[in-house]
């Protein structure tokens, strides 16, 4: 009973990391070589493009993290940063006047990262 | 004054520099002054980004400052890290040379205060069975009051020169 408790909870666990990092990779691959659609989003939200560079390298680097192995405390970073991004890009959608549709974007993100954080399996977590 | 004890000073100092930049920085971008709606305009940001960095720099001053709570101090480090690479970065590649040294040296004392941190502010948190006095919660409250005075005292008129 309690090895399938685990089980269901691992997949879950997977599921919602490799929700945030696959985007989260692809994404942060457009910002960096500034390519459609996400660089066009980038400037209609008003940002300059050389801010695509500056998320795109974290964006990289925090998919990365989240699914390499072990690493805790900079897995920590990688869920702050994240956070920040998610949360910055909904307020900027909401702030452009765009409709719910694209907030949802962002925020299944933060619903997706919440979970991963909280089921994080304990190789991956500091006490 | 033995190592540890100069150790806990630095602490202090360069967690005190980078908690004062946030309580001012967070004045500086809710309140919309001009000087911030300058700096957004020449590194061509949105002028709602103000209120974006703006929301979160109060509370990771909070979090820098307070007792214990060794995973939000995390988060926090991460959150000023990013913000003071972010505004360095962007300061190059938008080709205005004047304000990245002192966003520069704001990411240093980030590392510093972080590298420096205390055992009972560092994660894996080691047991913790006696309560924190409060009077160490007054005194993290008092500084931040006092922060949040002197930035309000010290708003810049005018646009950045």
């Amino acid at each position: 009973m309690e090895a399938r408790i685990n089980k269901r909870k691992m997949v879950a666990y997977w599921l919602a990391t490799l929700f945030v990092a696959v985007p989260g990779a692809l994404s942060g691959g457009m910002d960096l070589l500034h390519v459609q659609p996400l660089f066009g989003i980038m400037l209609h939200l008003g940002y300059p493009g050389y801010f695509a560079t500056i998320l795109g390298l974290w964006k990289v680097a925090g998919a990365v993290v989240l699914v390499a192995p072990r690493s805790p405390l900079v897995k920590e970073w990688a869920y702050a940063g994240m956070f920040i991004d998610y949360s910055s890009a909904v307020f900027s959608h909401a702030a452009s006047g765009d409709g719910p549709r694209t907030i949802a974007n962002p925020a299944f993100a933060i619903l997706a990262l919440v979970v991963s954080w909280y089921l994080r399996p304990p190789s991956r977590r500091l006490a | 004054m033995n190592r540890s004890r100069i150790r806990v000073i630095a602490y202090w100092v360069f967690t005190a520099l980078v908690a004062y930049e946030m309580v001012a920085g967070a004045f500086w971008d809710l309140l919309h002054i001009e000087f911030t709606r300058v700096m957004m305009d020449r590194l061509r940001y949105p002028q709602y980004f103000p209120y974006v960095t703006g929301a979160w720099k109060l509370p990771c001053a909070m979090a820098l400052v307070a007792p214990r709570f060794p995973r939000l101090k995390e988060w926090a480090y991460a959150g000023a890290f990013f913000n003071y690479y972010g505004a360095v970065a962007s300061h190059f590649l938008s080709g205005d040379r004047g304000a990245w040294p002192i966003a520069l040296a704001l990411a240093l004392f980030t590392i510093a205060s972080w590298a420096l941190r205390p055992p009972d502010r560092r994660l894996p948190a080691p047991a913790q069975t006696e309560t924190v006095a409060a009077s160490r919660w007054l005194v993290a409250a008092g500084v931040i009051g006092a922060m949040v005075v002197v930035s309000l005292l010290t708003l810049p008129r005018g646009p950045t020169p």
